[in-house]
C-alpha cells in the first residue's frame, strides 16, 4: 500500500519492517535444539562406540581362542605342565647329510635332519596322554618364524625301539617321543620345539634346548 | 552481511542437494566392491624370474607343448587337445603347505594343472619351508587355445587365493616348442 494514511501514534513503517525481519528465525536449528537433545546425543555416541567395541572384541577373542596364539616359552632344561601332561625336552640334535646316522639317499639336497627327544608324562587327572602336534620352529631376529612338521619315517635312521615317533593319545603312561624333522641347511636361526594340544588352545609350548 | 532471500536459499539448497548426490555417486562408483577388497595380493614377474609372495616362492623356467605326455612311471597322457607342460620350482616360505593353486588363464578361461600325471607332476604337492620343489605342471587345453598367443600362469598355496599372495607369470604361447610326445621331467626336491 502506498500513500496510506498512518494511524496517529503508530510506529514508523521502517521500524515495523525491522521488527518483522528480526522475528524470522535464523537459518539452521534453533539454538536450543542441541541443548534439548544433548543427553540423547551423548548417549547415542557412547552406545555406538560400546557396541562396535564389544562386537569387534568378541570376534577377535573368538579368533584367537581357536588357534594357537599364546606361546608359553620354556627355558632349556625345564619341564612344564600343559594340556594334561608334563613335557620336558631332553635333546634337540641337528645332523647333516654326511652324518652316518642319516639315510642320505632319502634326504633332499640342501637339508639337515633335526631330531627332538621329548619326555611326555600324562597327569593323574587324565585317562590318557593328550593328542598333540609337534613342529620345529626357526626363530629369526627381525624375520618371520618358519616351521616344519614331523617327518614320519624320514631320513633319521637310528630310532630307539622303545620310543614313539610322535604324540600318541592311546598311551596312558609316560613315554618318550623321538621325532625327526627335515629342515633346510640354510635355517640358521634358533630352533625350538613347538607343542600344540588342541584342548589347551590358545596356549601352546615352545621348548628350547639351549 | 545481507540476509539471503527465501528464493536464493531454496536455490542454494537444491544445488547443495544435487552436489551431495553427485559426490555420493562418485564415492559409490570408486569404492572397491566385495570382489576388490577380497582380491589376492598379486606379484607379477617374467619367465625365469623368482617371484616371492607371503607364503610361496615360484620360478617358471620354461614351457613346451605336446600332443601326448608320458612319465617315467609308465603313464601316458592322451588328449583330444594338447598338453602345455610348464617347468616350475616352488618353495614354501613359512611352513608346511599344499601347492593349492596352479592355474593357466587364457583370455579369461582358466585351466587348472591336471591331476592326471598324479605323482609325476608337482600339482597339489606338499611343500616345506625353504625346501624347493622343481618339476612339471601339465595343463590339458584345447588345441586352438595356443592361438590366443598370450596366457597368464597363476600360483598360490590356497586354492582360494583371496586375501593372500598370488604370483602371476605371463607366458607367450606362440613360439613354444611343439612336440608329438614329451616325457615329463623327474621331480627334484631340495636345493640345487
Amino acid at each position: 500500500m502506498t500513500d496510506r494514511e498512518r494511524t496517529p501514534g503508530a510506529p514508523p513503517v521502517d521500524a515495523l519492517i525491522d521488527e518483522a525481519v528480526a522475528a524470522v528465525p535464523a537459518a539452521g536449528p534453533p539454538h536450543g535444539w542441541w541443548r534439548r537433545n544433548l543427553v540423547g546425543i551423548v548417549a547415542f555416541v557412547v552406545l555406538a562406540v560400546l557396541t562396535a567395541g564389544i562386537v569387534g572384541l568378541n570376534g577377535w577373542f573368538s579368533y584367537y581362542d581357536g588357534r594357537p596364539s599364546v606361546a608359553i616359552e620354556i627355558p632349556p632344561g625345564t619341564g612344564v605342565d600343559y594340556g594334561g601332561a608334563h613335557w620336558q625336552l631332553e635333546s634337540l640334535t641337528r645332523l647333516d647329510a654326511d652324518d652316518p646316522l642319516i639315510d642320505s639317499d632319502s634326504l633332499p639336497a640342501g637339508t639337515d635332519v633335526v631330531v627332538a627327544v621329548l619326555r611326555v608324562e600324562p597327569s593323574d587327572q587324565v585317562d590318557h596322554a593328550p593328542s598333540c602336534s609337534l613342529s620345529v620352529v626357526e626363530r629369526r631376529p627381525g624375520g618371520e618364524d618358519r616351521s616344519w612338521s614331523l617327518e614320519p619315517g624320514g631320513a633319521w635312521a637310528d630310532y630307539e625301539e622303545d620310543r614313539e615317533t610322535g604324540c600318541d593319545s592311546e598311551l596312558t603312561g609316560p613315554y618318550t617321543v623321538e621325532g625327526s624333522f627335515v629342515v633346510p641347511s640354510s635355517a640358521d636361526g634358533t630352533l625350538l620345539v613347538r607343542v600344540e594340544v588342541p584342548d589347551a588352545f590358545p596356549r601352546y609350548l615352545e621348548l628350547s634346548a639351549r | 552481511m545481507t540476509r539471503l532471500g527465501p528464493r536464493v536459499r531454496a536455490v542454494l539448497t537444491a544445488v547443495g542437494l544435487v552436489a551431495i548426490l553427485v559426490v555420493g555417486g562418485v564415492v559409490v562408483h570408486l569404492t572397491p566392491g566385495e570382489d576388490d577388497w577380497q582380491d589376492g595380493f598379486v606379484t607379477s614377474g617374467e619367465v625365469g624370474e623368482t617371484l616371492t609372495g607371503r607364503t610361496l616362492q615360484v620360478t617358471v623356467h620354461g614351457a613346451e607343448v605336446a600332443d601326448e605326455v608320458t612319465s617315467s612311471r609308465g603313464w601316458t597322457g592322451e588328449t583330444p587337445g594338447v598338453w602345455l607342460v610348464v617347468d616350475t620350482t616352488v618353495t614354501a616360505m613359512l611352513g608346511d603347505v599344499g601347492f593349492g593353486l596352479s592355474e593357466l588363464d587364457i583370455d579369461g578361461v582358466r585351466y587348472e594343472a591336471s591331476e592326471r600325471p598324479d605323482s609325476s607332476s608337482i600339482e597339489g604337492g606338499s611343500l616345506a619351508a625353504g625346501i624347493p620343489l622343481r618339476g612339471p605342471l601339465a595343463f590339458e587345453i584345447p588345441a586352438d587355445a595356443i592361438d590366443a598367443g598370450q596366457a597368464t600362469l597363476r600360483f598360490a598355496t590356497n586354492g582360494d587365493p583371496r586375501l593372500d599372495s598370488v604370483l602371476e607369470v605371463p607366458l607367450r604361447l606362440d613360439g613354444l616348442e611343439h612336440r608329438d610326445t614329451l616325457e615329463l621331467p623327474a621331480i627334484d626336491e631340495g636345493a640345487a
